[in-house]
């Protein structure tokens, strides 16, 4: 077949017309919304058989440990709360911050 | 580019993966809409593949190949779509939902060529997008495609022969 140039124009713009603008923050916020409930979904369903164990693991060793964690309770418990929601901050101020860091 | 955004985002970075979004939609989507017809059918399939990419982003062998391989989700997110039956309703839709005519043809040339692209097979419409309007090479549709790379050659010849032909009216022998 011999090359017609404004058939090709013609095939051209109807291929245009199928593009999408170049910036389209409505879909692309539409993916960032499904990849972060995906996230969510893996974090949950990552943290089910920790969860699990941790509780077998207690229930395990909870009459051995119950007479040495009723005494050091009452003396460590302040210390330990602080202790562990500090780490949580940091655990979650480094996750989120290399999550949403904006690249160079 | 692609190299270190795909590097920052295996190591967890959301910026990194949105600016990957964002390099990428629009001639992702374009892909789909010519391929699917449907314009909403399309951009869901487009989101899916997103999503699935970042889930495997790990898997990717070369960072530089990443819109190829993108383009290959797409295409396997495509055949799954054409296949559940939403096939009857994308062709239901296609090709009309182009809401501006633009200045390089004729509405009757448009209606010609959205009936002779919905008439062609999926395989054929999809080398015509890659190699014709997305400007991908012959060798990267068929790896993107998974198909031989005469039968890509093929495709694209025979459809752009169908396409100019609905143009000038002329009959065509395939």
């Amino acid at each position: 077949m011999t090359s017609d140039p404004m058939a090709d124009r013609a095939l051209s713009a109807f291929f245009a017309d199928a593009l999408p603008p170049a910036r389209d923050l409505a879909f692309e916020a539409r993916v960032a919304a499904k990849i972060a409930r995906r996230r969510a979904v893996a974090t949950v369903a990552a943290l089910v058989p920790w969860t699990i164990a941790a509780s077998v693991l207690l229930w395990v060793l909870g009459p051995l440990l119950g007479p040495v964690v009723d005494g050091l309770a009452e003396t460590l418990a302040p210390a330990a709360t602080i202790l562990a929601l500090t780490a949580l901050a940091v655990v979650t101020s480094v996750a989120a911050g290399r999550r949403l860091s904006p690249i160079g | 580019m692609d190299v270190a955004l795909v590097a920052a985002a295996r190591a967890g970075s959301d910026a990194a993966f949105a600016r990957l979004v964002a390099a990428h939609q629009a001639p992702l989507r374009a892909f789909l809409r010519r391929t699917l017809g449907g314009f909403d059918l399309a951009d869901d399939v487009a989101q899916e593949t997103f999503v699935a990419a970042w889930t495997s982003l790990g898997r990717l062998k070369d960072p530089a190949r990443f819109r190829p391989w993108l383009f290959g989700i797409a295409w396997k997110k495509a055949q799954d779509a054409l296949r559940s039956g939403l096939r009857d309703q994308a062709r239901g839709r296609a090709w009309v939902e182009v809401s501006e005519a633009s200045a390089g043809i004729s509405p009757e040339d448009r209606m010609a060529l959205e009936a002779a692209v919905g008439d062609l097979p999926t395989d054929q419409r999809a080398c015509i997008a890659l190699c014709l309007a997305d400007g991908f090479s012959h060798q990267e549709a068929a790896s993107i495609l998974g198909l031989p790379l005469g039968t890509v050659k093929s495709h694209v010849t025979r459809g752009r022969t169908r396409l100019l032909a609905a143009l000038t009216g002329e009959p065509h022998d395939v």
